[in-house]
């Protein structure tokens, strides 16, 4: 009889997952025992819940059934014991339950292979998995997998389309739990890895969304460092735009870079400084001007550089520490905003 | 900073006697349930239980004739590689802890070496990079786990190791630490295996010594307990990855010991035995290692000493005439 | 995170509070939660109110979230749930701006027998939804300086609000307001703590 419960409970996922086109979350909810005398599966406004008196009845049966019917176990050779469905249908409850298990991913990226398994069904599945556990890396990793397939195999015309999903799939576990390493290093590696995969144009496009996102993103999430980590890595991504881009980049901001930077430079000029150039006069100059007036101050300097590019690093350096100084203004005693400044710090001294 | 508050009632002895017990009966009254969802680690636990039983001198509690069975059970004949439990997939973190256990137990004879070394070999990559398994994950964990391993069985020469380093540096950023990637966010356990990789390799030079150790000890809370990174929780499993570093690089006294050493002793349970990530939490054998262990890294003399780079017993790593590089000043 | 959950206005009464209107942001919640998570938002708020003197301000921290209380003499009371890290100042210039704007829309005559489904204010939502960014509020809290921070009383735990004897795990199973699921909820979510 219990068997029989726990099958007609598996069955019931399955109903869920293939019926409900877009299924967003995935929860246990906690009812101690079967009162209602109902079915535990719930599907409310596209998310499945399952109640958690049955969930160990369920994973016990499940999992068993996979490692020891399936001869996962013994000669895996001769597996061809259960149909892909019913397979299919175990591996999604196992999964849903303890998604650690590395095993029932092999066995997912295995079905692929064979073409009984689509990649982008496999997207929408380890979304669900992760708007449960949020901090998953065998889910992130099965993604890094399909992906790393998709990109490779240049078959993608949906580029778009397949980029908000990754980066709403990102923010939604950064939110969910914050300083979230798998989710932001995922991000991370995602962006990392269109470089070989779309136009140069649309990176730098995309590097200049990332950034305006991940400043908004970090005046929320104020001691989440691994965000802040993030914008470290969008901040040195703005250093190498192209011309075209950088007009982009400046029209995209509600702030000016350039005035930041000189109110910055202006009230903090060493009090010997024989000063010859008035704020006003500042804003006129040209790159090329701007970094051979700041470097004349040291008159022995004679160093080759790229003013304008030079010139840019120094913009966003500035308007970063006073974003930083604002944002300390606010929220003193987060540690993350002091690791950061010395980040803005260190790449000013680099400079 | 998040931190925890040690109450007045907390353990302020070292309860070896309970951690040994606890770690004896560990998995013998265990439920289904909590076995089959902690099965995909199997390899893991043995190893931590073991390791944490030879620092208290008490393994021969420990089933050592099941235990080799098991892994040579777990070796698969294909890859080479060893996993985590029976009917799992292979991979580099369980082939690891195998062939730990096997050191400890000076029984690699119970395992084809050269499967394992084909194994590993297999997954290095042209820029150094290692794979956890055939699906191709990177992580620097996986880094440490193959020359951990290799050096284990005396085999490192089967991989580029100059390579492998070349990959471990370019995870280096400028605060000194190491993630999981290239780019990734600094992390003590991520720190940990980049460094007991060089150690191995011996290419300590290669850190930015200062700098890091800096932020390593930045991780002391005002409780006295570690975190892993800025604005987490402090997690007694730190004090083993933390302190680990800092003792390869030789640098152990930057941080306030004996506060360090409260904490820890504040996470144990003396109710059931073993230690837990924070005061009050459940226990388990993970954890259990990473607290005696950090004691032992403390200078505990109830508890023998361990190695940083290979989280071994010295005595071990001293008959296979392993000689990990560790900083001088 | 720099998040607000719940603003709600409540009337102290003798022996009990009862809600005049409030508004929740449970986005954040997984799904199965959200109504547990409002009907604890709600109860939280009631208990504290009922043990927070007139004319008088309370900050609780309670793990991630921050309890922000203002009672006022005429037994009017704000409560403003955040996560831990939205700024107290913020949140107790926020609720002073938000009661002295309820007194001027809701007569004072039927605070005493008004409930949510009577009171009329339909702002709520919309403070709730400028106020996520305490930016915003910045300007206020410059208008606003009167607010003398250091009479806003700290607690580290609602513990520390209940009076003796009272246990919170005792209030909630006694609860009338809250369902069996609510209190099943409440039960799953100290075990795994
Ligand atoms: C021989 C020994 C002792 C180990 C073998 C080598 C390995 C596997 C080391 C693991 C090191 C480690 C702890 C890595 C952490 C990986 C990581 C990215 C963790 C982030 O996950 P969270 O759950 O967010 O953890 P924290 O919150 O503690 O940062």
């Amino acid at each position: 009889e219990k068997q029989a419960l726990v099958e007609k409970i598996i069955k019931d996922v399955h109903i869920v997952l293939s019926n409900t086109a877009e299924l967003y979350a995935f929860d246990i909810v906690p009812v101690e025992t079967n009162f209602r005398n109902k079915s535990p599966v719930m599907c409310i406004e596209n998310c499945l819940g399952l109640e958690s008196w049955c969930v160990k009845q369920v994973y016990l049966h499940s999992y068993t059934v996979l490692m020891d019917k399936m001869c996962f176990k013994t000669q895996r050779k001769s597996r061809q014991v259960l149909d892909s469905e019913t397979l299919l249908r175990l591996l999604n409850v196992t999964l849903l339950i303890n998604p650690d298990l590395s095993v029932l991913w092999n066995k997912r990226r295995e079905m692929v292979q064979e073409l009984l398994l689509d990649k982008s069904s496999e997207l929408k599945f380890t979304r669900l998995v992760l708007s449960r556990k949020p901090k998953c890396n065998d889910a992130f990793a099965h993604r890094r997998w399909i992906l790393g397939t998709y990109l490779n195999s240049h078959q993608i015309n949906t580029m778009e389309s397949l980029i908000n999903t990754e980066l709403s799939v990102c923010d939604l576990t950064a939110d969910k739990c914050p300083n979230n390493y798998h989710s932001w290093s995922h991000r991370l590696w995602f962006i990392n890895k269109l470089r070989n995969s779309i136009k140069q144009d649309d990176m730098h496009t995309l590097y200049i969304k990332e950034y305006n996102f991940s400043e908004r993103w970090m005046s929320k999430h104020v001691s989440d460092f691994s965000c802040f980590h993030y914008r470290q890595f969008c901040i040195k991504n703005t250093y190498n735009l192209s011309n075209l881009s950088w007009k982009t980049f400046e029209n995209s901001l509600d702030i000016n870079f350039r005035k930041v930077l000189l109110c910055l430079l202006v009230n903090n000029f060493p009090k010997d400084m024989i000063i010859q150039a008035s704020e006003q006069d500042l804003v006129s100059y040209s790159e090329e001007n701007l970094i051979q007036f700041l470097l004349s101050y040291n008159n022995s300097c004679s160093c080759n550089v790229d003013s304008v590019s030079l010139c840019r690093k120094f913009e966003i350096l500035c308007y970063e520490l006073t974003l930083n100084s604002e944002l300390l203004r606010f929220y003193k005693h987060h540690e993350s905003m002091w690791y950061h400044r010395r980040f803005i710090l260190h790449e000013i001294i680099e400079m | 900073t998040k931190d925890v508050v040690l109450s007045q009632t907390r353990p302020t002895t070292l309860l070896l006697q309970k951690h040994a017990d606890y770690l004896a009966s560990y998995g013998l009254n265990k439920d289904d349930f909590e076995y089959c969802m902690t099965e995909y680690l199997r390899m893991s636990g043995i190893y931590w239980s073991l390791t944490a039983m030879e620092l208290m001198d008490q393994s021969s509690r420990m089933p050592k004739d099941d235990i080799i069975e098991f892994i040579s059970l777990c070796q698969d004949s294909e890859s080479g590689g060893i996993s985590a439990s029976n009917g799992h997939d292979p991979h580099m973190l369980y082939t690891l802890s195998a062939v730990q256990v096997l050191a400890m137990y000076d029984r690699s004879d119970a395992i084809n070496i050269d499967g394992v070394v084909k194994f590993v070999v297999s997954l290095q990559q042209d820029d150094g990079s290692f794979f956890g398994d055939k699906w191709g994950e990177v992580d620097t964990r996986f880094s440490f786990c193959a020359v951990m391993t290799l050096s284990l069985l005396h085999r490192l020469d089967a991989i580029n190791v100059n390579r492998a380093v070349d990959f471990v540096l370019s995870c280096m950023n400028f605060d000194g630490g190491f993630g999981s990637k290239p780019g990734s966010e600094s992390h003590a356990g991520l720190i940990y295996c980049c460094v007991g990789t060089l150690s191995i390799c011996k290419r300590m030079d290669a850190l930015k010594v200062d700098e890091l150790a800096w932020w390593l000890c930045e991780r002391q809370l005002p409780s006295g307990g570690l975190n892993g990174r800025p604005e987490k929780l402090p997690d007694l499993c730190y004090s083993w990855w933390v302190m680990a570093s800092l003792s390869m690089l030789n640098r152990i006294h930057w941080v306030d010991q004996e506060k360090l050493e409260q904490y820890i002793l504040a996470c144990q349970d003396s109710e059931t035995g073993g230690f837990s990530d924070r005061p009050g939490d459940i226990t388990d054998p993970f954890h259990t290692l990473f607290g005696l262990a950090g004691l032992s890294l403390l200078g505990n003399s109830s508890i023998k000493q361990v190695n940083p780079t290979y989280c071994m017993p010295q005595e071990t790593i001293d008959r296979l005439r392993l000689e990990p590089q560790i900083l001088l000043i | 995170m720099v998040k607000v959950y719940g603003l709600v206005v409540l009337y102290k009464g003798v022996t009990s509070a009862t809600i005049l209107k409030a508004a929740y942001d449970l986005q954040s919640f997984s799904f199965f939660q959200r109504s547990s998570v409002q009907e604890f938002m709600t109860f939280v708020s009631k208990t504290i109110v009922e043990r927070t003197h007139q004319a008088s301000r309370q900050s609780v921290k309670e793990g991630e979230y921050m309890v922000q209380v203002y009672v006022r003499a005429d037994n009017l009371a704000g409560v403003l749930i955040s996560d831990h890290e939205y700024p107290n100042r913020v949140a107790h210039t926020l609720i002073t701006k938000l009661l002295d704007d309820f007194s001027a829309k809701v007569p004072v005559a039927i605070w005493q027998t008004g409930d949510e489904t009577t009171i009329d204010f339909p702002v709520l939502p919309q403070y709730l939804a400028k106020y996520q960014n305490p930016k915003e509020a910045d300007a206020l809290t410059k208008i606003q300086n009167d607010l003398d921070e250091t009479k806003i009383i700290l607690h580290d735990t609602i513990k520390a609000v209940l009076e003796r004897g009272e246990k919170l795990d005792d209030l909630v199973e006694k609860s009338n307001s809250l369902s069996m699921h609510s209190k099943a909820f409440y039960k799953t979510a100290r075990k795994t703590n």
